[in-house]
């Protein structure tokens, strides 16, 4: 349109008018733009309809009019003479005006002006003016977007870079912090200053090339010299313009280095894993179920646990484990699986849920391990166990039997002689007798789980002392039991006797005299008990004192040596430890755990039977529910009547650990009643019922 | 006259250490058996005034002969002796030990136990033996 505008050349106005012929005008009337033609006086002689329209005109009201007065009747003088100079002067001219003064409403148009000439002079002018007062609103909405999208960007963890041709011409608080560039010291940098991918090399070998950013990780340099691994994206405009994020990932590749490194040990544990989602439907499964079942993983994926081949279950099994899985509880239990040699072996199996946000199962963990040989193992022991307590220990009690009866005389009287062969023969028979005891509670602490309850400390002393003094009849054994801070209950289990039977024992061994024990205690702290147990015998030689605790290392005396081995294991066992005291010379430093909750006696009202009454009542042990057995001392009867005594007697008399029966036989207690240990006040309260 | 008894013991050693023990102690053994049943039918033929009961014992056990014994003779004495000694955690003859004396035993000792064996006879047998 210009260009015919531009070679328009005519004689006078009417001419102006013809050679624009009706098409033209009709094209005219079809631009969007304002099209005006006027004459050497600058007055209107005609004009389209995109012109009537933004003048909201009709087009009598326009003829003959002064252009300037149409359209800028509010704007000064000096606008509209200047623009009338440099129409006169230049063939083309550009203006812009502001149609309604300004004001709301108010349109921003963008005039060009082009002479039309002949003959050397002015003949008139073609005025087209664009209406810019959109474009504007659009500019002045993208400048708002603009603010708002600043606004935002300082709101962001990610550090934000405005970048213009490579260079950072804008930033937001996030980058000026993490990056350590205060103030303006970024502006103007190129991008390179500050990503540069984990080979050393510029962006593509372009560092300032803001168009050749491909989404990924880069490493970001921080102007105090460190770095840290970046997601980078870059949102460009077409003129190399734009917006650079840039996200510090450091964390989150740590955290999928730790997944790697735990995917490895999943893949490489000898145990069996499997992965199955929420239906229970295999994922995945790791090289030590392939090799476990001799399936390759392929084959497996896919499949529920009910289809595999190698797991020899119930149904009942799968769909117990199936029914806490989907409640987001954890299964375990132990099922036969079939291996590569046909050969059934016994697995434990645990199942863990994973479940999302909204308690829905997405996935279950499931891991199996081999425990055939294991469990084998535990049998043996259970079986040597047994034969070690009852069939060889009822072997060695009747060889210690006859040797006494042989020496009682039963079969007549024997001479010195004979009467000290027989003698050495019942020590050693003695000897053996112990050696099976402590190798009888060897295998019993490796047997099964470790189940410990509180036990009263001074029972357990004096029973143990009981059962070593009945083997030595012919020398005196006194234990002095001085235990702060009681009544005094540890965390163990039945064995704890052998630990004092062993050290008693010792004492008795290391000793030609009368022997004497003491056996002082005091609490540590709020969980624990110090046990500091001395004898009045010849001391434990100071070469030996570092292996004093190992397996057959003998004190001295006449011992198999694992007596102490067995003391230090079962202390351990239950949480404790020995040593020699240093302080002190042959003296034992004893650590146990204390048990910490208050327990409530009940004891059972039970109907007493025939007139049996029982002897002293020793106390076994103390359990978790409250109930507290005992057994009679020798399976003797005597005279007195148990039922008689009261409650508070029966407590006086026998301490707080009161004996109560459970088993019928011993039935014959008859109270009713609850007892109480205080805990705070250490004090045994009988509460009547 | 010591009492009159008859031995419960499936081990033949055991059997004889008993035996001569309580001999010794001047009680007289009129008969020795090597399982329940056969001391049902011993206790019928002989009447005697103690038995010494084992528990362990292939076929009836001693429990069962016990319980059978005191039915069909409420004066019976059967005085268990179970290998059982004191502080020892034999939970199965324990409970075989509470059994039979719900079915009626006089009392339970250990068998190797020449303390407990004496205590319980002159619990017994107060005026019978001389000990």
């Amino acid at each position: 349109m210009y260009m015919v505008f531009d070679d328009l050349e005519t004689t006078d106005q009417e001419l102006i008018s013809d050679i624009l012929p009706s098409p033209y005008i009709g094209l005219m009337d079809e631009l969007d733009e304002m099209i005006a033609v006027i004459d050497s006086d600058m007055r209107i002689v005609r004009t389209n309809l995109a012109f009537l329209r933004t003048l909201e005109a009709a087009t009598d009201k326009l003829a003959g009019k002064d252009v300037w007065l149409v359209l800028c009747p509010d704007q000064g003088k000096e606008l509209t003479a200047s623009i009338m100079n440099r129409m006169r002067i230049s063939r083309s001219t550009r203006a812009e005006i502001q149609l309604g003064g300004g004001g709301p409403g108010s349109r921003i148009i963008d005039l060009d002006i082009k002479q039309v000439r002949s003959n050397g002079s002015i003949d008139g002018w073609i005025l087209t003016g664009k209406d810019l007062t959109d474009r504007g609103q659009i500019v002045r909405e993208l400048e708002e977007v603009r603010d708002d999208l600043s606004t935002l960007f300082e709101g962001v963890n990610e550090c934000v870079l405005q970048v213009r041709d490579g260079k950072i011409i804008d930033w937001n608080r996030t980058a000026s912090t993490r990056l350590s560039f205060p103030g303006t010291e970024m502006m103007g940098l190129g991008l390179s200053s500050i990503l540069t991918s984990y080979k050393n090399e510029g962006i593509n070998g372009k560092p300032n090339s803001f168009g050749d950013i491909p989404d990924g990780i880069y490493r970001c340099l921080t102007r105090d010299g460190r770095d840290f691994p970046a997601e980078v994206h870059a949102v460009t405009s077409s003129k190399g313009s734009g917006y650079v994020f840039i996200r510090d990932v450091t964390s989150q590749i740590k955290k999928e280095t730790r997944m790697k490194l735990l995917a490895e040990v999943v893949e490489t544990t000898d145990d069996a894993i499997i992965v199955t989602d929420g239906e229970l439907v295999i994922t995945s499964v790791n090289r030590g179920l392939e090799a476990m079942f001799g399936e390759e993983r392929k084959d497996l994926v896919g499949k529920t646990l009910g289809d595999v081949g190698f797991l020899i279950s119930t149904s009942r099994t799968l769909d117990e484990l199936s029914g806490k899985i989907s409640r987001g509880e954890t299964w375990s239990g132990y099922v036969k699986v079939k291996v590569p040699s046909d050969e059934e072996r016994e697995v434990s199996m645990m199942a863990w849920p994973i479940m999302s946000a909204t308690d829905h199962g997405i996935a279950t963990i499931i891991h199996l391990r081999d425990i055939t040989d294991r469990l084998s193992m535990e049998r043996n022991l259970e079986l040597m166990s047994s034969l070690l307590s009852h069939d060889v220990k009822n072997f060695d009690r009747a060889i210690t039997d006859n040797l006494e009866m042989l020496k009682m005389g039963i079969y007549g009287e024997l001479d010195d002689r004979k009467s000290r062969v027989v003698d050495r023969i019942l020590g050693q028979s003695r000897e053996l007798n112990a050696l099976l005891k402590n190798a009888r509670s060897i295998l019993q602490s490796w047997e099964g789980e470790v189940k410990l309850e509180p036990l009263d400390l001074r029972s357990m002393i004096h029973w143990a002392a009981d059962m070593v003094s009945s083997s030595y009849s012919a020398r005196r054994l006194e234990i002095e039991i001085d235990l702060k801070d009681g009544p005094v209950l540890v965390m163990a289990d039945m064995l704890l006797k052998d630990v004092f039977q062993n050290l008693i024992d010792n004492s008795m061994k290391n000793s030609v005299d009368d022997t004497v024990i003491s056996i002082k205690g005091e609490a540590i702290g709020p969980e624990g008990y110090r046990l500091y147990i001395k004898d009045n015998g010849k001391g434990i030689p100071v070469e030996m004192s570092e292996r004093l605790f190992d397996r057959f290392t003998s004190t001295g005396g006449t011992g198999s040596g694992l007596g102490l081995y067995l003391v230090k294991r079962l202390i351990e066992r239950y949480g404790g430890s020995i040593e020699l005291d240093k302080r002190e010379d042959a003296c034992f430093r004893i650590d146990l755990v204390r048990s910490k909750k208050e327990y409530e006696l009940v004891l059972n009202t039970i109907e007493p039977r025939e007139q049996r009454s029982l002897g002293d009542l020793k106390i076994i042990r103390y359990t978790r529910y409250g109930e507290v057995f005992f057994k009679v001392g020798s399976w003797t009867y005597g005279q007195k009547e148990i039922g008689s005594l009261s409650k508070t007697e029966l407590v006086e008399r026998f301490g707080w650990n009161l004996a109560c029966a459970i088993k019928k036989a011993t039935s014959d207690i008859h109270i009713d009643g609850t007892f109480r240990y205080d805990l705070d006040g250490r004090q045994f309260r009988i509460v009547e019922s | 006259m010591g009492p009159r008894v008859l031995i419960v013991e499936d081990q033949t050693p055991v059997a004889e250490q008993i035996n001569d023990f309580l001999e010794w102690i001047g009680c007289r053994i009129i008969g020795r058996v090597k399982d329940g049943s056969e001391a049902v039918s011993a206790y019928n033929d002989l009447s005697p005034d103690l038995v010494t009961m084992d528990l362990v014992m292939p076929g009836m056990n001693g429990v069962e002969a016990t319980k059978s014994i005191v039915s069909n003779h409420s004066e019976a004495k059967v005085l268990i002796f179970t290998s059982l000694d004191v502080g020892d955690n034999g939970e199965e003859e324990n409970e075989m030990v509470t059994k039979a004396l719900e079915a009626g035993a006089v009392g339970a000792v250990c068998k190797f136990s020449k303390d407990g064996i004496l205590k319980e006879l002159k619990r017994l047998f107060p005026d019978e033996l001389d000990l």
